[in-house]
């Protein structure tokens, strides 16, 4: 790749590193991975193995995308008021031509990481899965991270592999270690976007009025 | 184009590296306002309105002037051809570049 495309992709990246600058969007996926662990520890207390299955596989799917959505709107909401009169409005381009292609994408990509996941996972002791759980999404975070110029993202990435590495080689009982994998992850989203949020506002101010 | 001096066929408009970048940032986004590529570029008020003014003359920029609650906003976006101008000028620039290699 030549010098002068270099600097075209790391402008393009770093506009698109806008959507990171005020870590409400880390403080979003936070609350969401916090609530998928949630649905482990609340499908555990449910005796009954159908209501409990269904609980999982409908109504975690169900919390991911009805709270996608919700949470999505209610980021874009608090950046009118928070981030867009002190650092500008950008609004990001929609291909709607492929957006069912993209849909498509993120199923295809989401079912090849079960599969992955559950093989990697059947070749090793249950002891591991949250460890492989760990890398898996380490390698999700460190796409997004380099795809979007933010590299506290790489830090997560880390941080999620040794959250994973611990609680393999604690392994508590029952779905416990999905429970902690999932709130520990989503944990570390909600620092990392606090602590983000915490020195946009101090470092930013509202522009009343700007003479153009 | 001209194959011999491919150089000399680079959109000018767009070869000035503070329209490039405003043109790139606003190929990445649907649109931004005057203060975020303000902010972006690192230009002066003065500087980047002119720099928008002669894209916009091009036809490669739209500005729309609105209000954001009761502060007034200046919105940019690339129009069709400044998008299809764009694009253009990477594969130019990526086609001599090649050809230099």
């Amino acid at each position: 790749m030549n010098q002068e495309n270099l600097n075209i992709n790391e402008i393009m990246r770093n506009t698109k590193k806008y959507w990171y600058v005020d870590g409400l969007s880390e403080l979003a996926g936070g609350v969401l991975i916090v609530m998928i662990g949630v649905t482990y520890y609340l499908s555990s207390l449910i005796p009954n193995v159908v209501v409990r299955s269904l609980m999982l596989g409908l109504g975690q799917p169900v919390i991911i995308i009805f709270g996608s959505v919700l949470i999505g709107k209610a980021v874009k909401k608090i950046k009118e008021t928070l981030t867009y009169p002190r650092t500008g409005y950008l609004s990001f381009r929609r291909q709607k031509s492929k957006k069912v292609s993209r849909v498509l994408f993120i199923i295809i990509f989401a079912i090849a990481v079960s599969v992955m996941v559950g093989f990697v996972a059947s070749n090793l002791p249950d002891q591991f899965i949250p460890l492989v759980v760990g890398l898996f999404m380490s390698i999700l975070i460190i796409f997004i991270g380099y795809q979007n110029n933010v590299p506290r993202f790489y830090l997560i990435a880390v941080l999620t592999v040794g959250l994973g590495l611990l609680i393999s080689l604690w392994y508590p009982e029952g779905v416990l270690p999905f429970v902690f994998m999932f709130v520990g992850s989503g944990i570390l989203w909600l620092i990392s976007g606090g602590w983000t949020l915490f020195n946009y506002l101090r470092n930013t101010n509202p522009v009343e009025v700007l003479d153009e | 184009m001209n194959d011999k001096q491919p150089i000399f066929d680079v959109d000018r408009i767009l070869h000035e590296p503070a329209r490039l970048m405003i043109t790139t940032i606003l190929y990445t986004a649907e649109e931004a306002d005057f203060l975020f590529l303000l902010q972006q570029t690192g230009l002066t008020k003065g500087n980047l309105s002119a720099h928008l003014s002669k894209l916009e003359k091009e036809d490669y920029v739209e500005i729309e002037k609105t209000y954001r609650g009761k502060v007034p906003q200046t919105l940019c976006r690339l129009t069709k051809t400044g998008r299809k101008a764009f694009e253009d000028y990477r594969r130019q620039l990526n086609k001599i570049l090649k050809e230099m290699k």
